[in-house]
């Protein structure tokens, strides 16, 4: 679905964000994007939607170049900034302007987000919370039925019962047709939700894996004792003793912390990649 | 909805009603404030002068407020999150920038002449009941200066179109100043070339064809060639080439849009 090859890329000349960045994002999964602040997530999610232009190198999105930003390619692809920009109209009439453009817009399913979101369609844009407005957003965005859907720090501003609604909303709107990218600091809000994990370091992508081969190079254990583990890869102080990650030598899988992952991913970069490359 | 085309009317149509439905209000409400002061203005025109008030209040109806709305007609990428959303709407550059022109170019003028004009029946209906007798209507006097005034609008709003491109802020501030400033350039430019092209007749600073022996039948040529061929050249670039020109350049330049 997405062929990122060899993509420079820098808001100022002297300053490359992205030098020879090259991804592969196949459909019917929900991304998760990781990294650091500064890394270059938004920036990659802005180039896959057309929003910015590669300085050089290629990128096609579902056959299209998103330069180009043509109609075919927009209609399919539906991107919410962490800040989306909510108009002063009703629900209802925000729906009623903007659905036409998407040739696949189910208002029953919208109508139905609502509900389940507890919004009413006459409810003014502007007269919403933060966490509503970006549940509208949301849910139009899932109603489009484009097959991609890019979302930028989505449960940013929702409260707990929120989350779990849109991580419900998100799983059940997935299929083989469709790829959902999400760029995310609050990784725990994603559990068993992204799958493959992509991590973004310093204009690179250093980790690409599904969780599956994650659980199967990786264990992820819990130890009770005040003493840092010494043979794992990677141990982060928790409440009651260390939370470490061991490779995994007896092929019995554990529960990925993508937390952890992350924070292993970032600090022992070679030595994960060195596992990854091996097994 | 057909999206295998980059173009379609329907996709243009949906766009204006975008723009029309997000501008209503302040539509509304700088339409109440002109009206008033506009009726203040109208009232206090008499009947003895030789002006009439539409010709102060419309051309500045459409000419200063045009080049106003004009200025700000893309002002969805005036804002990062406006930007992007604008921007990734499913629609091609050239339709965004389709709707965005006639908006500004041509429903603009319709919908100021429409309210112009009713403005000046309820206007003159005040004035009526105020003086006893009404001054000259609109639609019997402007409707020979509206052929001719809305033509020049359409031109000369594509500067601000431009404008309303190249800048993100005080978009009218700085079209007018760089008018200002090209104008200054090319007049400085020209006064030169012209300068040292007509090298013989000028006496100083003074340009004079018939100083210096310069013979007659050579005066009058110059002259013909300036009013003939020059001025001719001029009047043909600015209604066939100065707003299709600026008017690429604003698609470009929309084209090229990054936020």
């Amino acid at each position: 679905m997405i062929d990122i090859q060899n993509v420079e890329f820098g808001y100022r000349r002297r300053h490359q964000l992205f030098k020879d960045l090259t991804l592969q994002i196949p459909t019917g999964n929900i991304y998760g994007l990781l990294g650091r602040n500064g890394a270059g997530k938004t920036t990659l999610l802005k180039l896959i939607s057309g929003l910015v232009f590669p300085k050089g190198g290629d990128i096609s999105v579902m056959g299209y170049q998103p330069m180009d930003r043509l109609p075919t390619f927009l209609s399919d692809v539906f991107f919410i900034p962490e800040e989306p920009h909510i108009p002063e109209m009703r629900i209802s009439r925000y729906e009623s302007t903007y659905a036409p453009f998407y040739p696949k817009f189910d208002h029953a399913q919208f109508q139905q987000y609502l509900v389940d979101f507890e919004i009413s369609g006459d409810q003014k844009m502007t007269g919403l919370s933060y966490g509503q407005k970006k549940k509208v957003i949301m849910g139009f965005g899932l109603a489009s039925n484009c097959r991609l859907l890019i979302l930028d720090e989505p449960t940013n501003g929702l409260d707990i019962p929120s989350k779990s609604l849109f991580r419900k909303l998100l799983a059940g709107a997935i299929n083989d047709e469709r790829t959902f990218i999400i760029s995310t600091h609050q990784v725990r809000d994603m559990g068993n939700l992204i799958d493959p994990i992509i991590v973004l370091d310093a204009g690179t992508i250093i980790f690409q894996e599904s969780i599956e081969s994650i659980a199967k190079r990786l264990n992820f254990e819990l130890s009770h004792s005040l003493a840092e583990p010494e043979d794992a890869f990677y141990a982060e102080r928790v409440p009651g003793g260390y939370l470490a990650i061991y490779e995994n030598k007896d092929g019995e899988e554990t529960e990925v912390d993508i937390e952890v992952l992350f924070n292993a991913i970032v600090s022992k970069r070679e030595q994960i990649q060195a596992l990854f490359k091996n097994v | 909805m057909e999206t295998n085309s980059n173009f379609s009317i329907q996709r243009i149509g949906y766009l204006i009603r975008k723009d029309i439905w997000e501008s209503r209000k302040i539509a509304g409400i700088i339409g109440a404030a002109v009206f008033g002061l506009f009726l203040v203005i109208f009232m206090s025109f008499s009947k003895r002068t030789d002006e009439t008030p539409h010709e102060v209040l419309y051309p500045m109806l459409l000419f200063i407020g045009g080049f106003i709305f004009t200025s700000i007609i893309f002002r969805e990428l005036y804002t990062k999150a406006r930007g992007q959303f604008y921007l990734t709407l499913p629609a091609s550059n050239f339709e965004k920038f389709s709707s965005k022109w006639l908006i500004s170019a041509i429903l603009y003028p319709i919908a100021i002449t429409i309210f112009y004009w009713l403005f000046s029946i309820i206007a003159n209906a005040i004035y009526t009941y105020w003086n006893g007798e009404p001054l000259v209507g609109f639609m019997t006097d402007w409707m020979g200066a509206l052929k001719d005034l809305i033509p020049i609008y359409i031109v000369t709003q594509a500067i601000f179109f431009l404008g309303a491109i190249t800048f993100t802020k005080y978009n009218i501030f700085k079209t007018f100043f760089s008018m200002f400033a090209l104008g200054v350039f090319l007049m400085t430019v020209f006064g030169f070339l012209f300068r040292f092209v007509m090298w013989d007749y000028f006496s100083g600073m003074a340009f004079n064809p018939e100083f210096d022996g310069m013979p007659l039948e050579t005066s009058n040529s110059v002259q013909v060639f300036v009013q003939d061929y020059v001025l001719y050249a001029i009047k043909y670039l600015f209604w066939l080439g100065f707003a299709p020109f600026l008017l690429l350049v604003s698609y470009f330049k929309l084209k090229e849009r990054e936020i």
